[in-house]
This record gives C-alpha cells, sequence and structure tokens, in this order.
C-alpha cells in the first residue's frame, strides 16, 4: 500500500460510481440504441449478469493478494517480475491513454453542449492539472471526495428522469417481444466495456481496502447502477426514438435541453454539464493514480513519476483526435476495442498464466 | 505546519482552475441581460443565394417595446445569421430561447433536413422546438408582416400552439418528433399553419386594414425531408383519430331537415385490425373508429339524435377514409401506422416479405366508425 491510508469499500464504490458515469453516457444511450434500436435499454440490463460475472472473477483475482501484498507484487508473482512488470506497464499505459482519452471527452462534452466554438485545450489544462495533482496523492482523498460528490450527478439523473416522464412515448420503446435476439444481445458490449473498465479501477484500487464488505455488495452497486443506466437510456429513446438517439452525439443533454421544469425554469443543461466535471475529474485522477503504480515496478518509486503521467495524459489529450469525426471514430471504435482488449485478454491472461504456473 | 501550507497550496490551486473550468474567465462570452434581443421564432425561406432567414422577437429589449423583426440572406443558416448579427449593431441576438420554427412552403418542397440537421447541431436550439410549414407563402411574409407594434408572428405561434394542445384537428409536433419519423418512416407530419386577417382591430392611428395573424391549418406532410402535400383542418380530424390525438373539434353535420347542425367531437380513438391470410402475410386492414360528441348548435324541432349519430358517422368515416387513402396515394405512412401494427402483432410485422411500405399502397382497408352523442348541454335530450 506504499504507506498510503486505507479506506472502506463503500467508499471505492462510490469513487467506482461517480467515475462509471463518465464512460457510460458517452458510451451507453447512443451506441446502445443504434446497436439494439429501441431495446438499448434493456440490452443493458441483459449486461449486468456478464458484468457481475466478470466482476467476481477480478475479486476472485484480488483475494489471491498475501498479507501486505500489492497487486502489482501479485501480477509480478503471477507473471514472473520482469514480464509482470511488463505487462503492468502496458496495462498501465492503456490506462494512461484512457485518462488521456477521459480529458478529451469531458472537452468533447463541453464543446458540444454548452461552448460550441471553444477550443478544446481551455477544458482539457485546467481540469488535467487538478486531475494530475489529485492522482499523485492519496488514494484516500480521492474515494472521500466521491463519497461526497456522487449524490450530486445520480441525483440530476433522478431529477431529470422524472422531469423527462412526460416527454416519453410509447411507441419509441415498444413493441420489444419482436425484437431479434443478436441485436439485443450486441447491445450489451458498450455496457461490458464501461463496466469492465471500472472493475479494473476497483482490482486496482481494492489494494487499499480495510473493514468488512465482500462481493455482494460490489455485485448490488453494479446492478444499480445498470438499472440507472438503463433507466436513462430509456428516457432518452422513449424521447426521441432509438434513430435519433443513434444519430445525436450527447442524447442525454440533448434532452436535458428540452426539459422545462416546473413551467418556469429550462435551459439548465450548462449546469448539468458541469456536474459531470466532477466525474471526469475523479476517473482521470483515479485512472492516473492507477498508472502511476502500475509503471513503478518497471520505473521505480521516483518523484518524477507522477509529474511524468499527468504531463503526459495532458499532452496526450491536447494531441488527442483535433477533429470532432475522428474523436467520434475514436470513442465508438478504437477505445472500446482496445478496452475490451487490456479488460478481456491482459488482465484474465495474467491470471491464467498464474494459475498455470501455480503461483496463485 | 507543512501540511497546513500544502492543504492550502492545494486549495489556492483547486480555485484557480476551478475559476478556469467555467471558461467565462478567459473567453468574453458573458453578455449583458439588458442588451440582448431574445429571438423566439425562425423562419426560413429558399433565396437565389441560398437561405433567406428572418427572425423575430416578442418584444424589444425594453419592456413593452414593440417586436422586433430582422432579415437577412446567406448561403446557409449560420451565414445569415452572421449576416443579421452584423446589421443588428445596438442589441446582441439571444438564440438559445427560439420557441418556434417557420418554413414557407417554397423552402418545405425543396426539402428541410438541412433545416433539421442544423436545429441538431445548433448549441443554442432544442429539439423541441415546434415545427410549423406555412401554406402558400413565404414564412418571411410571416415573420415580417404579421402583428403591429402590440403583437408579432411570436404571440400569434404562441397561440397557435396553445390552441392546438386541446384540439383534435391540429398538433404541434417538434422537430425531435418530426426527425423521429422521416427516419423510422421516411415521411412525417408537421403543423400547418397559413395567414389571416385578425380578428383584432388594429389600434395604431390610420390602419385602415385588420393585420394579419398565424392560424393553424391541418398538417403538411412530408416524405423523404420535402412537402408532397397538405392535409387541411377537417382531414386532420381523421388523422386526429389514427394517431390518438383525438380532442376538441367542431364538426357540421346537417338534420333530416337539412339545416346545419354543429357537434363538438369530445373523444375517441380508432383501433387497428390487421388480417392476416394463410401465408402470415398482411392481407387487409380494418379500422374501427369509436368517437363521442356534444351536440353544440342547431338540431331544432323533430330531430332524431339516432340520426345525428350515423351522419356524425358518415362524416368521420369520410375523413379517416380520405387520409387513409391519401397515405397510400403518396405512399407515405405518416401516420405510424407501421409502429402501431408492430406493437400489435411483432412477429408477424416482422415476417413481412415485401415490407410494410412496399404493400401499403395496394393493401385493402375497411374502415368502420361508431359514433354516441353523450351530451346536449343545458337542453335535455329528447328520448
Amino acid at each position: 500500500m506504499n504507506g498510503e491510508k486505507p479506506y472502506r469499500l463503500g467508499q471505492l464504490l462510490a469513487l467506482c460510481s461517480v467515475a462509471a458515469l463518465t464512460p457510460a453516457l458517452r458510451l451507453l444511450p447512443g451506441a446502445s440504441a443504434a446497436i439494439a434500436g429501441r431495446g438499448g435499454w434493456l440490452s443493458i440490463l441483459l449486461a449486468l449478469p456478464a458484468a457481475v460475472a466478470y466482476g467476481a472473477f477480478l475479486w476472485r483475482f484480488g483475494q489471491k493478494r498475501r498479507e501486505g501484498e500489492s497487486l502489482p507484487a501479485l501480477w509480478q508473482r503471477a507473471a514472473g517480475e520482469k514480464i509482470g512488470a511488463v505487462l503492468l506497464a502496458l496495462c498501465g499505459l492503456w490506462l494512461l491513454f484512457y485518462a488521456a482519452f477521459t480529458l478529451r471527452d469531458s472537452a468533447q462534452r463541453l464543446i458540444d453542449t454548452v461552448y460550441p466554438h471553444a477550443d478544446r485545450r481551455l477544458f482539457i489544462l485546467p481540469l488535467g492539472l487538478a486531475a494530475a495533482f489529485a492522482g499523485a496523492g492519496d488514494a484516500r482523498r480521492l474515494v472521500r471526495c466521491a463519497k461526497l460528490v456522487l449524490p450530486l450527478p445520480v441525483g440530476a439523473v433522478a431529477l431529470t428522469l422524472f422531469f423527462a416522464l412526460p416527454e416519453l412515448h410509447a411507441d419509441n420503446l415498444l413493441p420489444i417481444a419482436g425484437q431479434p435476439l443478436l441485436p439485443l444481445l450486441e447491445g450489451t458490449l458498450p455496457t461490458l466495456d464501461v463496466a469492465a473498465l471500472i472493475l479494473v479501477l476497483l482490482l486496482f484500487l481494492s489494494d487499499g481496502l480495510t473493514g468488512e464488505g465482500g462481493y455482494r455488495s460490489v455485485a448490488a452497486r453494479i446492478a444499480l447502477l445498470g438499472a440507472l443506466m438503463a433507466a436513462l437510456t430509456a428516457a432518452v429513446i422513449g424521447a426521441f426514438g432509438h434513430e435519433l438517439t443513434a444519430r445525436l452525439a450527447q442524447p442525454y443533454f440533448s434532452l436535458v435541453r428540452n426539459l422545462v421544469f416546473f413551467h418556469s425554469l429550462e435551459r439548465i443543461e450548462a449546469l448539468l454539464v458541469a456536474l459531470w466535471i466532477f466525474s471526469d475529474f475523479l476517473l482521470t485522477a483515479a485512472l492516473l493514480h492507477v498508472v502511476r503504480r502500475c509503471l513503478t515496478p518497471l520505473c521505480g518509486e521516483s518523484a518524477w513519476l507522477p509529474a511524468a503521467v499527468g504531463a503526459a495524459a495532458l499532452l496526450t489529450a491536447c494531441l488527442l483526435a483535433p477533429e470532432a469525426s475522428a474523436f467520434a471514430r475514436l470513442s465508438t471504435r478504437w477505445v472500446p476495442a482496445a478496452n475490451a482488449a487490456v479488460c478481456l485478454l491482459l488482465i484474465p491472461g495474467v491470471y491464467v498464466v498464474g494459475r498455470l504456473r501455480k503461483r496463485l | 505546519m507543512n501540511g497546513a501550507f500544502k492543504r492550502a497550496s492545494l486549495l489556492l490551486i483547486y480555485i484557480i482552475v476551478g475559476l478556469c473550468l467555467g471558461g467565462c474567465g478567459l473567453r468574453e462570452q458573458a453578455r449583458e441581460a439588458d442588451g440582448l434581443l431574445v429571438v423566439q421564432t425562425m423562419g426560413l425561406d429558399p433565396d437565389r443565394r441560398g437561405v433567406l432567414l428572418s427572425l423575430a422577437s416578442a418584444g424589444g429589449a425594453a419592456p413593452d417595446s414593440p417586436p422586433v423583426r430582422l432579415q437577412s440572406a446567406g448561403s446557409s443558416i449560420t451565414a445569415a445569421l452572421e449576416q443579421i448579427r452584423a446589421g443588428a449593431n445596438e442589441e446582441d441576438l439571444f438564440c438559445a430561447h427560439i420557441g418556434h420554427l417557420l418554413i414557407g412552403e417554397a423552402a418545405a418542397r425543396q426539402g428541410i433536413r438541412p433545416a433539421l440537421d442544423y436545429v441538431c447541431r445548433s448549441g443554442d436550439l432544442r429539439l423541441s422546438v415546434p415545427l410549423y410549414i406555412l401554406r402558400d407563402k413565404s414564412a418571411q411574409e410571416a415573420v415580417l408582416g404579421v402583428g403591429d407594434d402590440s403583437f408579432g408572428v411570436c404571440d400569434a405561434l404562441d397561440s397557435v400552439d396553445a390552441d392546438l394542445r386541446s384540439r383534435g384537428d391540429g398538433r404541434c409536433l417538434s422537430v425531435a418528433d418530426v426527425l423521429r419519423d422521416l427516419e423510422r418512416t421516411g415521411s412525417a407530419l408537421v403543423c400547418a399553419v397559413s395567414l389571416q386577417p385578425s380578428a383584432e382591430e388594429d389600434q395604431s392611428a390610420g390602419a385602415a386594414e385588420r393585420p394579419e395573424t398565424v392560424v393553424a391549418d391541418g398538417y403538411a406532410v412530408l416524405k423523404d425531408g420535402a412537402l408532397c402535400g397538405f392535409l387541411d383542418r377537417e382531414q386532420a380530424v381523421g388523422v386526429g383519430f389514427l394517431t390518438g390525438n383525438t380532442g376538441l373539434c367542431e364538426l357540421t353535420v346537417t338534420d333530416q331537415a337539412g339545416l346545419p347542425v354543429t357537434l363538438t367531437l369530445t373523444g375517441g380513438s380508432a383501433a387497428l385490425e390487421p388480417r392476416w391470410d394463410d401465408g402470415g402475410q398482411l392481407a387487409a386492414l380494418c379500422v374501427h373508429v369509436e368517437a363521442e360528441a356534444l351536440l353544440a348548435e342547431g338540431a331544432a324541432g323533430d330531430t332524431e339524435y339516432d340520426y345525428l349519430e350515423m351522419m356524425l358517422e358518415r362524416a368521420l368515416s369520410e375523413r379517416v377514409r380520405q387520409v387513409l387513402q391519401l397515405s397510400k396515394q403518396w405512399e407515405a405512412d405518416f401516420l405510424g401506422l407501421e409502429g402501431r401494427l408492430e406493437r400489435l402483432s411483432p412477429r408477424k410485422m416482422q415476417a413481412l416479405n415485401p415490407d410494410f411500405a412496399a404493400r401499403w399502397p395496394s393493401l385493402p382497408l375497411t374502415v368502420s366508425v361508431s359514433a354516441r352523442l353523450t351530451g346536449t348541454g343545458d337542453l335535455e335530450a329528447r328520448p
């Protein structure tokens, strides 16, 4: 644990819940609607058993740690000291890229919804700097911050869902019975992608866990978040229809832009978009924190590593996909594919190698 | 001490970063509310340069000031808007509260996809903005010409919107509704409006004529993004039943003496009954309409209510048939019948070959109507 202060599972789940909102909102309403049609919301629910099973596997992997052993040390025990360090570095580099991508995504969301003519670097630099500072510190600060922040975005989603009810049209959501099963199953992929990333984050940050708490709490949180995202996706598809939802870059915020609260308050999308900065910040900071841990076995403990990681994330984010179309391709094709490769091949691969070498 | 200093430094950094996150500190985006001209209606017409854009506010920047009307042309909506911004040097245009998008008939015939895409891409406009197509006229005639110093096209369209909320012979459809229907069925209904003299007298000195206003005038039907025809207000009653939008509307029939009797439709519905052949293919479609009405005016003497109900059934049947026939003739499922049939028989509809769109123009139809007079006002009903 490198002398860091421990935290409870509830706090860590709060961090993962807030962090999940960023990739979930980027992918779920639009990609689920594009793949599964009007059953996009259902495919999120269908993905939950697989997400819970993957989480159970990672939890079991984490349980193989010996007393006082960190996850990087477990990897090195499983795959061999040098190969383990290289695989950890690979995983770290991917998470570093994902942190940069999250910064770019945050900027794109603000550009799409509130500041259409703004320079993306205007948003990337301050958020990236704040996240780099936070990521360089103790993980307990992040989890405590998440515990405080969690009610804000979740409450905002719940509030918008309530006020979106009059906008819903049953013919946009039904019938489901005649839907072919294959697109519904294919529509689970974006949800699994988001869940896999967040569960990997949970695995790495579980080094600092203390106190009681088993996997049942994690499974319950996956189910809760899945239900929330399914409701959000149903609201968006119910309001716009799956055809239009699939075309929109920020379907949830387009829905929020349409809402009128109590016949008087409207156009609060800027406020809601601003709330998502908490989620971007916590996800980026948590990823950078994990990246530092992943690179330590290869690079060694040094004072410059957090600064180098933060600088690399900022630089990558500034250079990443300057055009919106390139960002859209990256967001819907390459990043999910690469994430799937890391989460579903690399990490299980380390576990399998460890089992074959009888080190786990 | 060291820890306290670190915490204070971090707090300072977060405050500075937090101030930058809003973006306002680094960009000159802040605008004074007093100087804003809140645009509420946008009109679009074709122009030799590309687009003729007309804008109107409900009132000027100052309280009780007359509506401001602006116009410019450009190669695109954005270019025309920039022209207007450059020309309207006294006030700052604020388009985030545009509440009506009005499209002239000529522009609608050319296609409204670019306008709808503009709304989708715009950071200012909402997808819930109601869309209107102006019959026989250009949008600029309405935006610039409707009203006087006391009211403008925004007030007139607000009135249309409020009026149609409770009525069954029209409906305001938003940009999102139209886009969704175009994506889903290739066709869509849009609220049609037309210009007519206002019922109010012009209060301004020396005004010889009554000012013009905008009134609801049935529906425009889009196919593949372009206008393909109009449905008048009488046919719009049929649309109301077939799309589940039955509200109040008046319908005049004749009694046994040939005198006009006005009935107010208060509700009803249309149920679809698909008929399937042995091969599981759609063989025919039966539409069963049920309607309720109040006797509003007329029917003096010995008129039997059964006779009025029969006349009402005949009138409704004619309207529903007309709408269905036009839908077949234009090969446009603007009524969303395929979606309704999918909800009734999802598996059979999935297995349709050829699909509904190909089968619809030649599909046999039957329409049956059952109407009831449920009230006669304060006059006692005759047995």
